[in-house]
């Protein structure tokens, strides 16, 4: 099912929550909303599950209004951060709880009366055997009659997901649901949804704000800040082009870096003292001679050389962090090379592949990829975008 | 969304009449007192209290031993507090800290006092009493009160003990303080909540008691407020409305206390009982 | 490594032996005592003579239609006093639950009945209560209800659910305070993943929220049986057990046999049977805990 949402706020008190936000997913999108905390992801991902009123705009999904219905009748699935097992239920009894619950009459919810009948229910064979195929399709057959406190983080998990699964509802809704888990299990959980998402081809929206869940998991990565969507794009949209510096230090780790560079003719001199670039054609069409940019560069396209033959700018080595496959190299640059950007002075780093010999205090020259730099303007922090990345560069624009 | 709108006004309205109800009594107690005599036997009383008129008040203070009867309940409240904590307090230290030979059979013990009708010890009490000469003497009260208190305030305490960790005291220990300073300056302060909230507990168990008060007291001057009050029932010399205003001053501590201590005693109390 | 054991039971003893104490003369030795003078004959009136008597005083017990007539009297109102202060409480709890603006104002005033001394409120109420210028007679009346003046505390049929009314009221607060710490306790996400599940309103309520609130329920239901079995000034100070045995619970029935007829050992007899009530209570208590904690998987 697609999912459109159309100038969606959410505000507590003169506080706005989530703020006039619109993006629309297809029928097959992983949507990732990817933020800090405080920034409205999980507001936002509870507005669409109706477990929080809109204050304003629009929620469709399927091309069906929504945003004014119950939960249940929205046919969404929501596993939460704590998973929220029911604590006194069998696993069998939570996976089957939904199904219960579309087939009891008001007064089957009595206390003790009602307990006979929703046993009646979990044993008729339509019930029982689809609990009992979605209970295999995650590897917990074996577990049905224990209860959630006997079970492993990753055990619970994968209930939660099989109670998401039972009703097949159209769109899955997560919110930070891999967060319990430790950095191992992550890793596995991971890839397991991502092959649900494969095998079940539904809608996924999903809150983190672990960018390596986002990068790894999602088609389409909406980032969010205060509320405001700050860019819509697909995974490399975001990281290759992002639409403003909040998107380029949130999304990377290092983040990239920023130098303040101004315009000179065709070339932008960096800094004080640093070295003078070129300035694509799309940028020198939208800013003037002598204006003020701010520079991105990932460290992968800081290029670091040992030695000072003076083919690029001299620095020096502060810190070393060896990865195993790739190396941080912390960059302080030379004394006639002023750094203007921030407001205490930045570590630059760059990024070397495999297992650097560097040690901090080495004399290095670095140099950039000049043609996979990102401009921003100091004053709205907007990309200078290129021509390709037009369509998803701003947030009012819709993929 | 219209449906909880209507749900709020609902709650609102069952909120209103929840504490309406609940607190109308001791309205009707401010309404009778002051209201004069004259007035309170009509067919159609008065609903709305008269601050122009409180004769009673000064009546109760004046030609009742009102001041009398609350100075020996405070007198009681207060020994029976001091009693409580100085003995609650390290029964319920031991049993938070030690593994002692004894322990589960004296945490059965406190619970069991819970079984215990007061008036079912009324007698075995007052003959004990009387071997002593603890009848009508205020300390025998005192007594009596604070061994119906001290389980319940050993079993807060032992909870409010219970989450403060080890650790500091282990570093007390380490920096040389000997053990029964750790209990007094070091644990004390952190359930501070906790022993206010066994503080008030006693306290009022004891202005409440009434039944030992009027078996073990016979002197007239040593009465405390609930005996002496109830005592209006049946005598007809005294007037309703002053029989209300020195219920509404007897009254009236243990309503501050509802409204300014409830966090700290409602906090502990149910803590208790919910983990319990 | 012995001594220290030693060592720790020496200070562990010290620390609970004022309380040993005085629990041991003021609670222990009574109750041995008590439980001695239910087979004895002893009065009132010569406290330290008594003659063993055996088991005549309970089967004189449950020989007299009387006693009958105060079990009975003592179930209605466990019964009735329990029911009505854990629905209303829970009531009241589900209405306090979440925020709304004089929250701490409201938890204040519904303290109120808790707070107030049983001697006020006995007052208070048999005023309230008076047949010709009580002001319950007087609102009902005006509002078409009744018709003349109800005699609430005086009329057979009506004292009972009168004094229920008047301990429901004093005792709801409590287990209203105690059922809003544990629906506190009830994780938020769990009823939200209920309504995704499809369930509404009230089966949010019947079938996430009371499962998790059902230890503290049970618990709560333990602490106030034993306490309306317990509870004596309220009931003596409205009804003395009155009119005719209709309030007559078996603490005021002991009161009675005691003070007024004098016959401690008779007096001492119920009260062993009241506190044999209590421990069958307690072991029905434990059953129906440890069955269903069995039943949540929590065993």
């Amino acid at each position: 099912m697609t999912i459109t949402l159309t100038g969606v706020t959410k505000q507590f008190g003169a506080f706005k929550a989530v703020d006039n936000v619109s993006l629309s997913a297809g029928e097959r999108d992983f949507v990732v909303l990817l933020g800090p905390s405080g920034s409205g992801k999980s507001t936002l991902l509870r507005m669409i599950a109706g477990l929080e009123d809109v204050s304003s705009g629009t929620i469709e999904i399927g091309g069906r209004r929504v945003d004014q219905m119950e939960p249940v009748e929205r046919n969404i699935a929501f596993v939460f951060q704590t998973y929220a097992l029911y604590p006194h239920m069998t696993v069998r009894r939570n996976i089957a709880f939904p199904l219960i619950m579309q087939r009891a009459r008001g007064w089957h919810h009595l206390p003790f009366i009602g307990s006979i009948f929703k046993r009646r229910i979990e044993r008729m064979p339509e019930v029982r055997e689809r609990v009992e195929s979605v209970a295999r399709s995650i590897g917990l057959d074996e577990m049905l009659e224990r209860h959630p406190r006997t079970l492993s983080g990753g055990q619970r998990q994968r209930v939660a997901v099989g109670r998401a699964l039972v009703r097949n509802p159209t769109i899955f809704l997560m919110d930070e649901p891999l967060s319990n888990l430790d950095a191992q299990l992550r890793v596995e959980m991971r890839a397991q949804i991502t092959r649900l998402f494969g095998q079940l081809g539904k809608t996924f929206v999903y809150v983190t704000h672990d960018q390596v869940e986002a990068m790894t998991m999602a088609t389409l990565v909406v980032v969010l800040d205060h509320g405001q969507v700050q860019q819509i794009g697909t995974p490399r949209e975001i990281y290759e082009h992002p639409a403003n510096e909040f998107v380029a230090r949130f999304i990377g780790n290092p983040p990239m870096n920023i130098f303040v560079g101004r315009r000179r003719g065709d070339r932008i001199a960096i800094d004080d003292g640093g070295p003078v670039l070129a300035l694509p054609e799309h940028v020198r069409r939208q800013t003037a001679d002598g204006a003020v940019l701010h520079v991105g560069a990932r460290p992968e396209d800081v290029l670091v050389t040992p030695g000072s033959s003076g083919a690029g700018t001299a620095a020096t080595v502060s810190a070393i962090e060896r990865l195993g496959p790739e190396t941080l190299v912390g960059i302080v640059f030379g004394e006639n090379w002023q750094r203007r950007y921030g407001e205490t002075s930045v570590e630059d780093f760059a990024r070397l592949g495999g297992y650097s010999t560097l040690k901090p205090g080495d004399r290095i020259e670095v140099r950039f990829n000049e043609d996979r730099l990102s401009f921003f303007s100091p004053e709205t922090g907007q990309s200078y975008s290129a021509p390709a990345t037009i369509q998803s560069a701003t947030a009012e624009a819709l993929p | 969304m219209t449906g909880r709108r209507v749900g709020g006004v609902a709650r609102t309205v069952a909120i209103v009449v929840m504490v309406g109800l609940t607190i109308f009594p001791i309205y009707w107690m401010l309404v009778t007192a002051t209201t004069d005599t004259s007035r309170l036997f009509l067919d159609a009383p008065d609903l709305l209290p008269n601050f122009g008129h409180l004769a009673a008040f000064a009546a109760a203070l004046d030609d009742t031993a009102l001041l009398l009867w609350l100075l020996n309940s405070a007198i009681i409240a207060v020994g029976t507090t001091v009693l409580t904590i100085a003995t609650a307090w390290f029964a319920a230290y031991a049993l938070s800290r030690y593994r002692f030979r004894g322990r589960g059979a004296f945490g059965l013990a406190l619970f069991a006092t819970q079984f215990l009708p007061e008036v079912f010890l009324l007698v075995p009490i007052y003959g004990l009493f009387l071997t002593f000469g603890l009848l009508n003497r205020l300390e025998g009260l005192m007594i009596v009160n604070a061994a119906f208190v001290v389980p319940v305030a050993t079993w807060l305490l032992k909870t409010a003990i219970d989450a403060v960790p080890r650790e500091i005291e282990e570093a007390a220990r380490v920096d040389g303080a000997p053990r029964l300073a750790i209990q007094i300056s070091i644990v004390a302060p952190l359930v501070l909540p906790s022993l206010a909230a066994v503080s008030v507990i006693a306290f009022f168990h004891a202005w409440d008691e009434f039944v030992f008060a009027l078996t073990f007291i016979s002197k007239a001057d040593l009465r405390p407020a609930s005996v002496g009050i109830a005592s209006f029932v049946g005598e007809l010399t005294t007037p309703l409305d002053v029989i209300m205003a020195a219920s509404l001053i007897y009254v009236l501590p243990t309503l501050i206390f509802a409204v300014f201590a409830q966090r700290y005693v409602i906090g502990g109390l149910v803590a208790g009982s919910v983990k319990g | 490594m012995q001594s220290n054991e030693r060592a720790i039971n020496r200070e562990a003893w010290f620390g609970i032996a004022p309380a040993v104490l005085l629990l041991a003369a003021v609670q222990g030795y009574p109750i041995l005592r008590g439980i001695y003078l239910s087979f004895t004959n002893t009065s009132l009136l010569s406290p330290n003579r008594s003659t063993f008597v055996g088991l005549r005083n309970f089967t004189a017990l449950f020989n007299l239609d009387s006693f009958q007539i105060t079990m009975v009297k003592t179930l209605v109102y466990a019964t009735g006093s329990v029911i009505g202060a854990v629905v209303l409480g829970l009531a009241a709890a589900l209405v306090m639950n979440g925020a709304f603006p004089g929250r701490r104002l409201v938890r204040a005033m519904i303290l109120v009945p808790w707070a107030t001394p049983q001697v006020a409120v006995a007052l208070v109420f048999v005023w309230i209560f008076n047949a010709d210028y009580g002001v319950l007679n007087y609102a009902l009346s005006s509002i078409g209800l009744i018709d003349g003046g109800v005699l609430w505390l005086n009329d057979p049929d009506l004292a009972m659910g009168s004094v229920l009314l008047v301990t429901i009221w004093k005792i709801f607060p409590f287990s209203a305070l105690v059922l809003l710490a544990a629906l506190q306790s009830v994780p938020a996400s769990l009823e939200e993943a209920a309504r995704i599940d499809g369930a509404r309103g009230f089966a949010v309520l019947t079938e996430i929220t009371l499962p998790g609130i059902r230890r503290t329920i049970l618990v709560l239901v333990l602490f106030l049986s034993i306490w309306s079995l317990r509870r004596f000034e309220l009931i003596w100070l409205l009804t003395q057990g009155g009119p005719v045995r209709a309030t007559n619970t078996l603490v005021v029935d002991l009161y009675r046999q005691g003070f007024v007829n004098a016959h401690l050992g008779r007096a001492a007899a119920i009260g062993v049977v009241g506190f044999l009530a209590s421990i069958l209570i307690t072991i029905v208590y434990y059953y129906v805990e440890q069955r269903s904690a069995r039943r949540a998987g929590e065993a």
